[in-house]
């Protein structure tokens, strides 16, 4: 098997958290928010790998990590089968420009005082590209290649729209020459004119480019437009991962399963019932054995104390759920509830 | 009036010509410019619209509320079943009466409308006993009826707490709990899941949709997402830059659009196209929602713009039945397909 472009083994982050003064005083062990927890991600180049989770559940965490934007607490980052700290210096400088990054806020991620033209050319100036005609000309080309006419160069962020921002962060981004971009919620501050646009975009300059993405989002709908396989993380752990299609036909964990049901279709006119009751749990307390256990439809003992792998299930997906820890016969299996698949609805469109 | 529109006795609500415009220095900023709709008792109405198409302005509208002092209002908003003829000239007494008792607002961030220095429990009592409601023990198992009601987890434990110490979804709940603790007629929710995950939103939608069966009380759900709105509403009104373009019951409007900006925004949507087709770009960005004539304020996007739209003064025009629409070009047989001159994609 080739060495694929990105690879994370074990990454974990954990932030120290502040003791309450009873744990001071009873000199309780200092407690840790496990923001990242043990995360496997492997991206090959020109695919898409789509994060999805909740707020909190270590996306933004995860990005930062593999950007190298800060240190794990455990596990690494290789790309091309390298870790960077570990490379020689040049070929370190290049391996970090290799992955760069697209933020979800475009009205805070430029600054407001450089023209865009500027901002691209900084890029390329670190880079190491010292003629400033080819700059100039690189920066016509980049400005191009995300929709603006060349002149647009000396226009300041603040006379474009929220697209447009996001369009010139993308395109400085491309100036480093990357080949993974790292896009955390790069759409969802948009309106869906917008964000259609945008999301063109990607998908046209991941094919131009031959691109890879890790792509953060919260919105399913987004996440099967743009994903070739998919991670679900739930409170700093992956529960399920695998190819977009078979995660999207049919989910083997019941968290996805909720997401997907959950997930606002339009025209399927809705149930006066939810997909899960309960509220997400403190991220500095997860429950004990499955994280999931206290929302979970098909909560069983074990849940409450053991924590699942993840296990290879049907259609090449991996998920963390005790229902599917048999690779063991089970003898129990026949009066276990069956994971329900995401109930296409009544449509309200005849 | 036409034949399909309901009579005027069933009516909840009648709002007709609603006009708000906000001074600024570049001139009025006309918020809701020609705003008309109606609403029978129990019905669910969604209003969709992209940031600063006027959703929130026309809501607070609705209660007799102006965004700024020196806003100016206009048109009127008819509560017929509470003889109210016109909420925006009701004295401040009457107005009071009428919010909580007939129509109540849940707004988008929960802490508009909570004190954060007040406790949970006393924030509902005090709902719960206005306009001479109950109060001590009577009021106090009210307040736990409703906690219980809008599902808050173990509500006798939290009557203490401080909103800071609610999630977004509890808070979301503690403020439908006070818009329905006086069983109002009307409740306006003006994008209440919108800062909420997904898991969270599927539980305030049920929960709200719920309710609105149980009490049978009318619904408008204003929101950005048209898939939230056609999930839960009867009919859908589709705004844009400060005026309603098109409404229709929500199957019609997904089936048969009959505006370009509707259809567009159905082609822009990632869950209502198919993976393997490009999405529609809308070219360009909305107008500023000042200075802006009688013709159609769509047509520097349009893919069916013509010459004679540019002299056009528009208005919801009838093209089906309960299906109105503001484009020239739509009638009741069809929306024409847009010329291939007009189908350059940009991305
Ligand atoms: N610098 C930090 N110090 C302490 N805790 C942190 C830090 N950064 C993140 N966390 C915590 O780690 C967890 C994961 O946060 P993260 O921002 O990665 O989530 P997310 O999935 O991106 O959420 P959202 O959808 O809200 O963006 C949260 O509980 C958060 O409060
Ligand atoms: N208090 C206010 N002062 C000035 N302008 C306002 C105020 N409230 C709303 N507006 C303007 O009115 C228009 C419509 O706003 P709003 O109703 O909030 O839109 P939406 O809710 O659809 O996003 C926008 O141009 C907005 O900037
Ligand atoms: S392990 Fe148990 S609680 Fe967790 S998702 Fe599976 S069935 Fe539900
Ligand atoms: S009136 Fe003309 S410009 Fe406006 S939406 Fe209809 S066709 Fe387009
Ligand atoms: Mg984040
Ligand atoms: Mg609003």
């Amino acid at each position: 098997m080739s060495t694929p472009l990105l690879e994370a083994r074990g990454l974990s982050k954990h932030y120290p958290f502040p003791r309450t003064a009873g744990q001071w005083v009873r000199r309780a062990a200092p407690r840790v928010l496990r923001a990242v927890d043990d995360v496997d991600l492997t991206v090959e180049s020109g695919r898409t790998v789509g994060v999805v989770g909740e707020t909190g559940s270590g996306k933004s965490t995860l990005g930062r990590l593999l950007l190298r934007l800060e240190r794990p607490t455990a596990g690494e980052v290789l790309i091309d089968g390298v870790s960077p700290e570990e490379a020689a210096p040049a070929r370190a400088h290049q391996l970090r420009r290799d992955v760069q990054v697209v933020l979800q806020d475009p009205y805070t991620s430029l600054n407001p005082y450089l023209t865009i033209g500027s901002a691209i050319e900084e890029v390329l100036t670190v880079g190491g590209m010292t003629s400033h005609e080819e700059r100039r000309a690189r920066v016509a080309e980049l400005l191009e290649q995300v929709g603006f006419p060349a002149v647009w160069s000396e226009r300041k962020p603040g006379q474009l729209s929220g697209g447009g921002r996001q369009r010139v962060s993308i395109a400085r981004a491309l100036a480093a020459g990357p080949r993974l971009i790292v896009a955390d919620e790069p759409v969802s501050a948009l309106d869906v004119s917008v964000q259609a646009q945008v999301l063109n975009l990607f998908q046209r300059l991941q094919r131009e480019l031959d691109l890879a993405y890790v792509f953060i989002t919260h919105d399913l709908a987004v996440l099967e437009r743009i994903a070739d396989s998919v991670v679900v993380l739930y409170l700093g752990r992956v529960v399920e991962t695998g190819p977009a299609d078979a995660l999207f036909a049919g989910p083997g964990h019941p968290y996805t399963q909720a997401l997907l049901n959950a997930a606002p279709a339009l025209g399927r006119s809705r149930s006066t019932s939810s997909a899960v009751t309960g509220e997400l749990p403190d991220p500095a307390s997860p429950p004990a054995g499955c994280t999931f256990h206290t929302r979970c439809p098909f909560v069983m003992d074990v849940c409450r104390t053991t924590r699942p792998a993840l296990t290879p299930i049907a259609g090449g997906l991996h998920a963390a759920c005790h229902l599917h820890a048999g690779s063991t016969p089970d003898p129990q299996a026949a009066s276990r509830p069956q994971p329900v698949t995401p109930d296409p609805g009544t449509p309200a469109t005849p | 009036m036409t034949s399909h529109e309901p009579a005027t006795d069933t009516l909840l609500l009648d709002v007709h010509d609603l006009r708000v415009a906000i001074p600024s220095d570049s001139g009025d900023v006309m918020a809701a410019d020609g705003v008309s709709l109606q609403l029978r008792h129990g019905e669910v109405l969604g209003v969709v619209g992209e940031t600063g198409s006027g959703k929130s302005v026309t809501c607070r509208a609705l209660l007799g509320l102006r965004p700024t002092p020196q806003s100016t209002v206009s048109g009127t908003v008819a509560y017929p079943a509470h003889d109210v003829d016109d909420v925006l000239s009701l004295p401040p007494r009457r107005l009071r009466e009428l919010w909580g008792r007939r129509v109540a607002m849940i707004p988008q961030n929960p802490m508009t409308s909570l004190n954060p220095v007040r406790r949970i429990g006393e924030q509902v009592a005090e709902a719960v006993s206005a306009s001479g409601g109950p109060t001590g023990a009577a009021g106090a198992a009210r307040v736990l009826e409703l906690l219980h009601q809008v599902g808050l987890p173990a509500p006798e434990t939290r009557l203490r707490d401080y909103p800071h110490q609610f999630s977004g979804g509890m808070l979301q709940r503690t403020v439908i709990a006070i818009a329905i603790a006086q069983k109002p007629d009307l409740i306006v929710a003006d994008e209440p899941t919108t800062a909420l995950d997904v898991l969270i939103q599927d539980q305030i939608l049920a929960l709200l949709l719920s309710l609105q069966r149980d009490l049978g009380t009318g619904l408008i759900l204003v929101s950005h997402d048209l898939s939230v709105v056609s999930q839960v509403c009867d009919r859908v009104a589709v705004m844009y830059a400060g005026q309603i373009v098109e409404l229709a019951e929500t199957a019609t409007l997904l089936e048969s659009p009959r505006h370009p900006y509707t259809r567009a925004l159905l082609g822009a949507l990632p869950g209502a196209v198919p993976r393997d087709q490009e999405l529609r770009v809308i070219p360009g960005s909305p107008p500023q929602l000042v200075g802006l004539g009688p013709t159609c304020r769509f047509a520097p996007r349009c893919e069916l713009h013509e010459q004679a739209c540019d002299t056009w003064p528009t208005s919801l025009r009838d093209v089906g039945p309960a299906h109105t629409s503001r484009c020239r070009r739509a009638t009741a047989a069809s929306l024409p397909s847009p010329t291939p001159r007009h189908q350059e994609t940009q991305s």
